[in-house]
């Protein structure tokens, strides 16, 4: 028999990751949006957002609850106060998608360079962060950290394909500008991915790896650029 | 410094060992209650020990100044506790000089029949201090050093039983700090209060632990996780785990620890 406070400790969890299911959607409907050029889906979008806000407000409240009446101790406790932390990158998230989609329809570009890539990328840290949310893996969120680089190295060609657009073509800098956003948006979306994990981590363990120099990005860019491929 | 850099230097500073508790097994008549209990406490700093009642945990801190001396048939039956060095049970030691240098305060609070200055000067008069200015002084300090002058300085002929139960737990405590102990031993010592007693006597186990190391039975895990440097968990009189407070709080490594803490026990 589950207890009241299993219960209450699993509806959180389920709240989370179905957040995290609605920012995943939010995300692919925005891609779809911009690369399809189909505005009706940037409203789509937008809906998503309101919901992942509510299912944060609500999530919130649950916690806030749960701490103050159970004054929760050990893993329940990690469980609360990382759930509570990695829902605020879920929202992070839906509000990037949301920017992406709004810019899609701003966007006259019709080669995106690596910005397809980097979508596809985004989603599947996503995912990978809320699985390792849902089964630990210490070794999956790590690839996490290490595929946030390559989205990184994406965005950094970005700026100069963008840059040599500009140059060839002054009149179009405002599209232009809009494309630079929506890669930078793909690049917060994957560092929120890489905090969730993170926060998984201390979940799981208690080790807190936030700011820890072995997996600081300059480390992990230095260990990657050694290991041979 | 950050907050946390001051903490991890103040935790690296000191580990003297005030307490040495080596494989001691308990038995009250032949019923053991306690099983090869290791621990080490440390000097001046708060050591809780939890667990469900009937664990052993009351009857080993009252090992710790031999209270359950008073108790017929009861005897630790094997290992020994060291306090700065000396075997306490080994038959050469004083008990009384013992309960002096490891003063105890219990569950319910016991002012004797008499008014607040006798009862904090009685451990002195036992002393035979009969100095009046010197006792004057040492019922001063103590009562300020238990947070109870303030209140009780105008009245300190009355009765002690006219004082509150927060009040009366403070002046047990002022009473064990008037003969100068080491250690004091604290049995659930807010578990009669009400919150807001319960709060002077934890703000005050915090300052006194500056100067006293302090072994604290508690069934508060939230108490235990306040005013502790450390935490040890008992079971049917074996010591399951002890580590510092926040690691058995944030992530103990064993389950009945977590079960037992998270209030999801059986």
């Amino acid at each position: 028999m589950t207890t009241y406070i299993e219960n209450n400790l699993e509806n959180i969890r389920s709240k989370f990751l179905l957040m995290g299911q609605f920012a995943t959607d939010s995300l692919q409907i925005a891609m779809e949006s911009l690369l399809e050029g189909d505005i009706q889906k940037a409203k789509i979008v937008r809906k998503k957002d309101e919901e992942i806000d509510n299912l944060e407000n609500e999530l919130s409240a649950s916690v806030t609850s749960h701490l103050s009446t159970h004054a929760p101790v050990a893993t329940d406790l990690r469980l609360l106060v990382s759930t509570m932390k990695a829902s605020h990158e879920i929202e992070r998230i839906g509000d990037e998608a949301k920017a992406i989609a709004r810019r899609s329809k701003n966007t006259a570009i019709h080669d995106f360079n690596k910005i397809p890539e980097m979508g596809e990328i985004a989603l599947d840290m996503i995912r990978d962060a809320l699985s390792v949310f849902a089964e630990f893996d210490e070794a999956k969120a790590k690839n996490i950290w290490t595929t946030d680089l390559e989205v990184d190295q994406l965005n950094s060609d970005n700026m100069s394909f963008c840059q040599d657009l500009v140059n060839q073509d002054p009149t179009s800098a405002s599209s232009i500008f809009e494309m630079l956003f929506i890669s930078k948006s793909l690049e917060r979306i994957a560092d929120h991915a890489v905090n969730i994990s993170k926060e998984v981590v201390f979940m799981a363990t208690s080790r807190d790896v936030r700011h820890a120099k072995e997996f600081k990005k300059s480390k992990l860019r230095k260990k990657s650029l050694n290991t041979p491929k | 410094m950050t907050d946390l850099q001051k903490e991890k230097k103040k935790e690296k500073g000191s580990d003297k060992i005030a307490i040495n508790i080596q494989g001691v097994d308990f038995l009250y008549g032949e019923n053991q209650v306690l099983f090869d209990v290791n621990l080490d406490i440390l000097e001046k700093k708060v050591m809780a020990f939890i667990g469900p009642s009937g664990c052993g945990k009351s009857t080993l801190l009252r090992t710790l100044n031999r209270m359950n001396d008073l108790i017929e048939d009861s005897r630790i039956s094997k290992g020994k506790i060291l306090i700065q060095g000396t075997d306490i049970h080994d038959k050469s030691v004083d008990v009384i000089e013992l309960r002096k240098r490891v003063g105890m305060v219990f569950q319910k609070s016991n002012p004797f029949p008499k008014s607040i200055y006798q009862n904090v000067a009685y451990g002195l008069h036992i002393q035979g201090i009969k100095n009046k200015r010197v006792v004057d002084q040492k019922v001063e300090e103590s009562l300020t050093k238990a947070a109870l002058w303030e209140e009780v300085k105008d009245r300190l002929n009355e009765n002690a039983y006219g004082l509150s139960g927060g009040q009366q737990q403070r002046l047990c405590i002022a009473r064990t700090l008037a003969v100068e102990p080491e250690i004091i031993l604290m049995d659930e010592p807010c578990s009669a209060l009400d919150p807001v007693a319960t709060g002077r006597v934890e703000e005050l186990i915090l300052q006194l632990r500056e100067q006293y190391t302090i072994v604290v039975v508690t069934h508060n895990m939230q108490q235990a996780g306040r005013i502790s440097d450390e935490t040890a968990f008992f079971y049917l009189g074996k010591l399951i785990e002890h580590d510092k407070t926040k690691t058995i709080f944030l992530n103990p490594s064993k389950k009945q620890t977590e079960d037992y803490i998270s209030g999801k026990f059986g």
